[in-house]
């Protein structure tokens, strides 16, 4: 009896213990937490003005209760489409090039010699870190009518102004995803090369003993192993369809790009920000929410009954 | 173990409190202003220390080398007001926006936004001045008197509160200025050069613009020269607003942006939007157009930002600029040659008009106003720093300098001196330090308003002055067309009744008048502009007049579509009521 007394109390000496480590990891985690909550749940609280007629330095209180208005407006309004089809374009090719971090990580996995490894990684690494407008303006020197692009064309023998990409309306979404892409193509296969870093090197060199080359290996080891991250980083991509972010597409915005640029957040940052008309902003923006929660369960659903597992 | 965890805590304590630091209210000074000396006020002036007060701009006027408030005029104000400007802010449109909302604002604010002057009275974010008229008398001295009547009988309510001041009211240009800012305009060396032809229509502007660029296809250093070239960014700077086109309007929505225009002839409001008759839109897109296929507009037109457009034209590719003459040019290459004439300057042209002699009843009200916040905890400084600004002499001071240092008074005549000529034309550091003419919003009166010595409040703004303060080029110009100044050559013919000037023009004051627009309509044009834009680099690049015409019609029926219709109705209702209601203003004027 003692015995077992005694491995009771060492239990719960250790899980004590355990628990106070425990604790003290879970406050390490509050000023995150406070972080979400104060950035990412309390703003939702704004979501009241889009059933209100709200007029900036206005108390709620005085604004007139105008219901679902605003929601039913987003039918009507004729720039709704153009915007949905931009933005779901925009995803769409988004979506279909998502493998590419995952096979540049492994084709930078493959690279034998480590100094140019690093080298190539931080090199595709860097764009990430420069600002939009710098991009912006490193696109107008160089594709511009009297970018450089243009002028080597010309000393080459070729027309003076053979070509503008950042005018040309026919492009706007390949050239747009390219520009995004090789911005930010290296951050995103950085979490692909954390992946392949934990796959144990004992299957390698069973895989080599066995005969296997550096493709065979990569087929049935890297990319069966970094799948799962490959798939839930799919799943939140789906659940983002509608979130393209708005700087990018506000700053290559021109007379000409305008009709295909223009997607759903940049279009919610003009009526809000620009234009002030804050409940019809808060509607759109509520709407889009709420699709991207719905699609996010739908997907979450559809890959826990094909694969078994899933993220929420 | 024991380190590891209080590492672990001291983390966590560090980095919620930099949450708190970074919730902590940037540039906080406005709501922590010193008000404590301030309420022991007894007059217009403040006793004890210097209160503390905060300003805001929705604008930029860094053009001097210090802070403006730092500058010797400025500190003489300050110093009056027992004042201190502690903390400036400048804010676009969007940041004002959120500052309202969140009721976050300075002491003093400068709005360049109409649109929100109902918001703000609903919302009692403005301090209503009328009680505190009687001490601060200055506020509402003789010059101000009929604006702050018209401000107040308009936004003020039943109990005419009066929330907001007017700015720069009076006679704006006079004579027009030293140059005229608006109208055709071109390179002067290279308009010379092809012997000054005469510019009668757009056309004849396009032929002398050809004519140019033929003469010099590329720059010094080999860079393509075009026609013009404009900002694909935001096509607000494409229109001309009729700058070079008659008849010439008076862009009355143009805060909004919305092609809403008064006729300069007829004082009527005309539809741009659909009026093909007469729409200084339309008008300007057959111009790019043809600028377009005969390859003179710079084809980044497009996609180029304001800054890149800058620098092409500083750079010396263009032969004309659209608007009003811009000094990129100018400025960059005076900095080469001092005696250059290359730069761009208005050429007088009977299909032009002539900016000068505009009535400013209520200022530019609505479009530049001024308020003081209801919540400022620093209201008596506020009040009396606008106290201040707004005597007529601070107003001489803030032109013209100080009186026995800047300028002497001979016989009842005030003159400035030559020391300040010559710093004013050298536009030295000492110069910019004066702060002299560099008003800042505080310019409560235009320059050419009379004083009570019965001279301008700006002395610079003379015939006399204004021909001894020009560049070479412009005395170049002058000598060409046997002038003083170069605005003259434009006055001379509005003088003759060849073109208009704006003396007949009260789409400011009409526009003070008129009702806000509902957000229903703002909406509709929004979507209006939409539509235009679109539409500019199709029509722009048309190839022929079919094709041009195709596009307009579809443009129409898209227009239709998005019921202009309804907008125009409200535009015109209120354009008209606002009309009725300034009329028996405009038979008391005071000039």
């Amino acid at each position: 009896m003692k015995a077992r007394e005694q491995a009771l109390q060492a239990s719960s000496a250790l899980r004590r213990k355990k628990g106070k480590k425990q604790w003290s990891l879970l406050w390490l985690t509050l000023p995150f937490m406070i972080l979400i909550l104060l950035f990412n749940y309390v703003p939702l609280g704004g979501w009241i003005l889009s059933i209100f007629d709200y007029r900036a330095g206005k108390s709620l209180f005085d604004c007139e209760f105008v219901g679902l208005k605003y929601f039913k407006m987003i039918f009507t309004d004729r720039n709704i489409p153009s915007v949905l089809k931009n933005t779901v374009i925009f995803s769409a090719i988004w979506f279909c090039i998502s493998w590419l971090p995952m096979m540049f990580a492994v084709l930078l996995n493959e690279i034998q010699c480590s100094k140019f490894r690093k080298f190539t990684q931080t090199m595709t690494t860097l764009p990430n870190f420069i600002s939009w407008v710098i991009i912006y303006s490193l696109a107008f020197s160089i594709f511009s009518s009297e970018g450089a692009l243009n002028m080597l064309i010309y000393k080459l023998g070729g027309p003076q102004f053979a070509t503008n990409i950042l005018a040309d309306s026919d492009s706007v979404y390949v050239v747009q995803t390219a520009i995004a892409q090789w911005k930010g193509l290296g951050w995103a296969s950085i979490i692909y090369i954390a992946a392949i870093s934990g796959i144990d090197q004992e299957q390698y060199e069973a895989a080599m003993i066995d005969g296997a080359g550096r493709l065979r290996c990569a087929i049935h080891i890297t990319f069966p192993s970094i799948l799962p991250t490959f798939v839930v980083l799919m799943l939140l991509d789906i659940s983002n369809i509608l979130n393209t972010g708005y700087e990018q597409y506000f700053l290559f915005k021109n007379a000409i790009t305008a009709p295909k640029i223009e997607v759903l957040d940049l279009y919610v940052y003009r009526m809000g920000l620009q234009l002030a008309d804050y409940s019809y902003a808060t509607a759109v923006g509520i709407v889009k929410s709420l699709i991207s929660i719905t699609m996010l369960f739908g997907a979450n659903a559809l890959a826990k009954k094909i694969r078994g597992t899933s993220i929420v | 173990m024991k380190a590891k965890k209080i590492i672990s805590m001291a983390l966590a304590l560090l980095m919620l409190l930099s949450l708190t630091i970074g919730c902590q209210k940037s540039g906080g000074t406005a709501s922590t202003a010193n008000s404590g000396t301030s309420t022991g006020s007894q007059g217009a002036v403040p006793s004890g220390d210097p209160v503390k007060i905060s300003i805001g701009s929705q604008s930029e006027y860094q053009t001097v080398p210090c802070q403006w408030y730092e500058t010797d005029v400025f500190q003489e104000l300050q110093k009056q007001a027992n004042v201190v400007i502690d903390s400036f802010y400048y804010y676009d449109a969007d940041k004002f926006n959120m500052l309202l909302a969140g009721n976050d604002l300075p002491d003093i604010i400068f709005s360049y936004s109409p649109q929100k002057l109902p918001d703000i009275i609903d919302s009692k974010l403005a301090l209503d001045l009328k009680p505190y008229l009687s001490t601060y008398t200055d506020l509402d001295g003789e010059a101000y008197k009929q604006s702050n009547e018209i401000t107040s009988g308009f936004y003020g309510g039943d109990e005419k509160a009066l929330y907001f001041l007017a700015t720069y009211i009076g006679l704006e240009l006079r004579d027009g200025g030293v140059i005229n800012y608006r109208g055709y305009n071109a390179r002067w060396d290279w308009y010379k050069e092809i012997g000054a032809p005469e510019i009668k229509t757009s056309d004849d502007y396009i032929a002398a613009i050809e004519a140019m660029v033929a003469k010099h296809p590329t720059t010094a250093d080999g860079k393509k020269v075009y026609g013009t070239g404009l900002e694909g960014t935001n096509f607000e700077y494409w229109y001309t607003n009729g700058c070079f086109s008659k008849p010439a309007y008076m862009n009355l929505w143009t805060f909004g942006g919305y092609l809403y225009m008064e006729g300069l002839d007829d004082g009527k409001l005309y539809n741009a939007y659909t009026n093909l008759e007469r729409s200084a839109f339309w008008s300007d897109m057959e111009f790019y157009n043809k600028l377009w296929n005969k390859g003179l507009l710079d084809p980044d037109s497009f996609t180029m930002t304001a800054e890149q457009r800058a620098a092409k034209s500083a750079a010396g590719q263009y032969a004309v600029e659209m608007n009003w003459p811009q000094g990129d040019l100018y400025a960059a290459e005076s900095a080469k040659d001092p005696n250059t004439l290359a730069g761009v300057i208005a050429i007088p042209s009977e299909a032009s008009f002539v900016f000068a002699d505009y009535h400013q009843v209520n200022g530019y009200f609505p479009s530049n106003f001024q308020f003081v916040s209801a919540n400022s905890k620093a209201i008596d400084g506020a009040l009396s720093f606008l106290n201040v600004c707004r005597k007529v002499e601070n107003q001489r001071l803030l032109y013209s300098g100080f009186e026995g240092k800047h300028y002497t008074v001979v016989d009842g005549v005030p003159t400035p001196t030559e020391e300040t000529l010559a710093m004013r034309l050298a536009n030295s550091d000492e110069w910019k330090k004066t702060g002299i003419e560099n008003t800042c919003n505080f310019g409560f009166l235009q320059g050419s308003f009379l004083a009570a010595d019965g001279y301008p409040v700006n002395l610079f703004d003379t015939d006399e002055m204004r021909a001894s303060a020009l560049n070479p080029l412009q005395k170049d110009y002058c000598e060409y067309y046997k002038v003083d100044y170069p605005a003259q050559a434009c006055v001379k013919l509005a003088d003759e009744g060849k073109i208009p000037s704006m003396k007949n023009c009260y789409s400011e004051l009409n526009q003070s008048c008129t009702e806000t627009m509902p957000t229903d309509i703002q909406r509709i044009l929004t979507q209006c502009n939409d539509i235009l834009f679109a539409a500019v680099p199709n029509l722009v690049q048309a190839k022929t007049a079919e094709e041009f015409k195709a596009i307009q019609a579809q443009v129409l029926a898209d227009l239709k579509a998005a019921n202009e219709e309804t907008a125009w109705e409200w535009c015109l209702a209120a354009n008209t009521k606002a009309q009725e209601f300034t009329k028996p203003i405009l038979e008391t004027l005071k000039w």
